[in-house]
């Protein structure tokens, strides 16, 4: 583990904290220990009354390129009723995925629920947490060279939430992302609604400092206000079903079987690592055309 | 019902919100007529809209219902430091009930005139210029079923940088119109959508540049009005059972979050107080010299006359 | 009527075109909906896709008016709104959904449209709102996909949408040549197919959740409601 995987920081000048994923060597994959400094950092800033604005971004050329599976296992084992027997139990998966990832404490609900401004910088890959994070966030500055989406789902199924996802860009456009897998560049994500502002990735911060100004220019009272009138809103339109739901799919995941002529990612995982898995896979995807230019 | 509002202010509000129906064609209009103030709505000017639609509403001449507005701007939103009879002019910040009646019962709830709007069993238009801010950006331009607008209107939740966002980033209506992202970006930075914008996002239906604005609302007003009366209510009966289904309404409690009940920090200005010094003209332009303050507008000749 | 072909894990179903779903013809419905929901159960299948093999998916029907409707309004629903019926059935196949759409697409081919999960269109289509006449048709389902009052201008004005706006306003997944429609059809099955039929189904049950908290499943049950109000409100063919 290194010692440094996020770094944090509060100016309360310009009323505005910053998270830096800082994991370039993993292209910023957000692994269990990395997720569970991001939220103790906005556990501490949503109880600072001198921030009203939280920017996140990551360091070097990728926001961030997934779900860190290294520690899947780990993951399932740590959580309570994991290592009773040698696979971890049912309800070990569950509490596992719901405290690191889609339930009250797990890292995208404590994002999607800061009671301060969150703004995103998104550049390079923004692939499945990068998404995640392009959708919990209040507001998305993207590069572009950015792009989003999420490649995991053409290798095991789409298992993480999708009622953002639809609300933020259409349930066809959702459709597509999830079925055909091919990542969106930062203009067909300005188009379909999912970013906010397109700049060139010198210019990233700098606009996402002026975004944060902008924001923090409004009344706390105001701001925080409206955060908690969103999240009634959020329950009316089934996102808290929709995390709810993504936690029992979720943790079916390592239950998926393959049929024979299939290609099995996550035995391909145990054979030959990770980083084999992925190419293998891309390089069969590559084989088929998509239909797209 | 009790109507709210100074004798001088309901005794105004017949000539500031004008209705006609032109029964050849079916289209009812409901102008507002208030250009001195870019069109801002008192409580009564709002009791008046609601009576109007349901007016609207039982006239079997009328299919279609466009509001409009003269002068400058379509609307610059609900009339701010207003006297609308409270018992105690500093209750209006104070109690509870006067802000759930002020925000849930006249603006967002059930009762409110937003909802009268969203309600209508008739097809509902908003011909949109200049500004369409605050409360005509979030109970009038997104309750219609039709927006056409200006190429260069001027559409938001302006008001949200010292007010407030008052529901414009949480409301579900406003999340299925323009997206759940755009709906977050416009409450939380404040900034204006073009009518060329806000037709990208899916706000507005048409858009034609200001002078072909006034004809081209009428041509789709009328088209629409011309099609078979019953079959123009089973579609909007069936529209309103799905928007139902869905659950566009705003969640009620949103009411409490009106501007009223909010207070501003000591290092944030309070636009209230500014506002009973220097009027609200000046308590804008002070807004804008704050520290820090990063203008949304920049650029426009001025800012939104509420 | 219709025909079915299975291979490589993607089934294709082809008929002449669709209208006869908007002419509410029963014994069509009945064996369009029996085949996707066989295909949705069948191991060997993980994509299905829609494809009229006559120049439109859904031509232009002028008798829209459900004729069994004046009789009873449940033997319409049964065939038509049903949760075993061709809408639904489509909506909440376990398998990924692919229509091919060529030409007029009107009153049942746009609720197919809206149902299936992907949309190959050619250049010409021509999208027609299903509200007015088709009390089976989801505005749910249209409201999520092109936003609400995207789906509110379609129904009010009863103006066709093409391809491009089609494509531009997310109602549609892919726009090609007529000529490149079937090849782009293909492509997306064998991409879609390359999925895991595990996999499949997990994304199933998540948009599953997604759709029930949205009320798409309620939409589709008020069909009947609506059809007695579109006959109420005197929404009817000429007479034969």
């Amino acid at each position: 583990m290194s010692a440094v995987s996020a770094s944090f920081s509060i100016d309360r000048d310009s009323h505005i904290a910053r998270i830096r994923i800082s994991r370039p060597e993993r292209r910023n994959m957000i692994d269990i220990a990395t997720g569970r400094l991001i939220c103790d950092f906005l556990d501490q800033v949503d109880d600072d009354d001198d921030i009203t604005a939280v920017l996140l971004s990551g360091e070097g050329p990728d926001l961030s390129a997934g779900w860190d599976v290294a520690d899947v296992w780990s993951m399932y084992i740590d959580a309570p009723g994991g290592a009773v027997k040698k696979v971890p139990s049912q309800r070990a998966r569950l509490i596992a995925v719901a405290d690191n990832w889609w339930g009250p404490r797990g890292l995208y609900s404590r994002l999607l629920h800061c009671r301060k401004v969150t703004i995103l910088e998104a550049q390079g890959d923004c692939l499945e947490t990068g998404l995640f994070f392009a959708l919990c966030c209040d507001l998305t500055i993207a590069a572009e060279n950015a792009r989003f989406g999420c490649p995991r789902w053409h290798t095991l199924g789409a298992d993480g939430d999708l009622s953002l996802l639809i609300a933020a860009v259409g349930l066809k456009r959702a459709k597509d992302l999830m079925y055909t897998a091919v990542p969106w560049t930062a203009s067909q994500a300005l188009d379909y609604g999912l970013v906010d502002w397109l700049v060139p990735a010198d210019e990233l911060t700098a606009k996402a400092v002026e975004i944060a100004k902008m924001c923090a220019s409004i009344m706390r009272d105001g701001i925080v206000s409206e955060k908690y009138a969103l999240f009634a809103s959020l329950e009316k339109m089934g996102v808290g079903l929709s995390f709810a739901a993504a936690t029992i799919v979720a943790s079916s995941l390592s239950n998926i079987h393959f049929q024979p002529a299939e290609f099995n990612f996550l035995a391909e995982v145990k054979r030959a690592g990770e980083a084999s898995a992925v190419a293998a896979s891309r390089a069969r995807l590559d084989q088929i055309s998509t239909g797209k230019d | 019902m009790t109507r709210y509002g100074t004798a001088e202010s309901i005794a105004a509000a017949p000539t500031q919100v004008l209705y006609e129906v032109d029964r050849a064609t079916g289209v009812a209009w409901i102008t507002l007529n208030r250009p001195e103030k870019h069109n801002a709505m008192s409580v009564p000017m709002r009791d008046r809209i609601t009576d109007i639609i349901h007016e609207a509403n039982l006239d079997d001449d009328v299919r279609v219902i466009v509001f409009r507005g003269n002068g400058k701007s379509f609307c610059s939103g609900n009339e701010i430091n207003e006297e609308w009879g409270q018992r105690r002019p500093h209750e209006r910040r104070r109690t509870l009930n006067v802000s759930y009646r002020y925000g849930t019962d006249m603006a967002w709830g059930r009762l409110g005139f937003s909802q009268a709007i969203s309600r209508s069993p008739k097809i509902t238009i908003a011909q949109i210029h200049g500004y369409c801010a605050a409360a005509a950006y979030f109970m009038i331009a997104c309750k219609v079923d039709i927006v056409i607008a200006a190429d260069d209107a001027k559409v938001g939740a302006l008001e949200a940088r010292f007010l407030g966002p008052a529901g414009a980033a949480a409301s579900v209506h406003i999340n299925r119109i323009i997206g759940m992202k755009a709906a977050r970006r416009t409450g939380f930075t404040a900034m204006p959508m073009s009518g060329v914008e806000a037709q990208r996002l899916g706000l507005v239906h048409e858009c034609a540049s200001s002078d072909r604005l006034a004809d081209h609302a009428r041509n789709v007003a009328e088209e629409i009005a011309s099609q078979d009366p019953g079959a123009l209510l089973h579609l909007k009966g069936r529209i309103r059972a799905a928007e139902g289904l869905m659950d566009t309404s705003v969640p009620s409690v949103t009411g409490l979050f009106v501007s009223h009940h909010l207070q501003s920090a000591p290092d944030e200005m309070d636009f209230w107080k500014a506002a009973k010094e220097v009027g609200v003209g000046g308590a804008l332009d002070a807004d804008k010299r704050r520290k820090g303050a990063v203008d949304p507008r920049t650029g426009d000749e001025g800012v939104v006359a509420l | 009527m219709i025909d079915v072909d299975v291979s490589e894990g993607c089934a294709l179903i082809s008929t002449a075109d669709f209208a006869p779903l908007t002419r509410h013809d029963g014994a069509f419905a009945r064996a369009l909906a029996a085949a996707v929901i066989d295909l949705s159960d069948d191991d060997d299948v993980k994509v299905i896709v829609l494809r009229a093999s006559g120049p439109d998916f859904a031509p232009a029907d002028q008798g829209t008016f459900p004729r069994d409707l004046r009789g009873t309004v449940t033997a319409w629903g049964q065939d038509f709104s049903a949760s075993d019926a061709i809408y639904q059935a489509l909506c909440f196949s376990k398998k990924v959904t692919i229509t091919e759409v060529a030409g007029v697409c009107s009153g049942a081919g746009s609720a197919l449209v809206l149902a299936s999960d992907l949309t190959i269109s050619s250049e010409d289509a021509q999208f027609a709102s299903p509200f007015m006449c088709m009390p089976e048709s989801n505005f749910v389902l249209a409201s999520l996909t092109i936003r609400l009052n995207r789906a509110k201008a379609w129904a009010v004005r009863g103006r066709p949408i093409g391809a491009h706006e089609a494509m531009a306003c997310g109602l549609v997944s892919r726009v090609v040549s007529r000529a490149g429609l079937a090849s782009a059809t293909q492509a997306a099955a064998e991409y879609a197919a390359a999925m895991p039929l595990d996999g499949i189904v997990m994304s199933k049950m998540m948009l599953q959740a997604v759709l029930d908290a949205h009320g798409v499943g309620r939409e589709f049950d008020m069909a009947n409601l609506y059809a007695t109000s579109q006959r109420a409100a005197g929404v009817t063919a000429e007479e034969e």
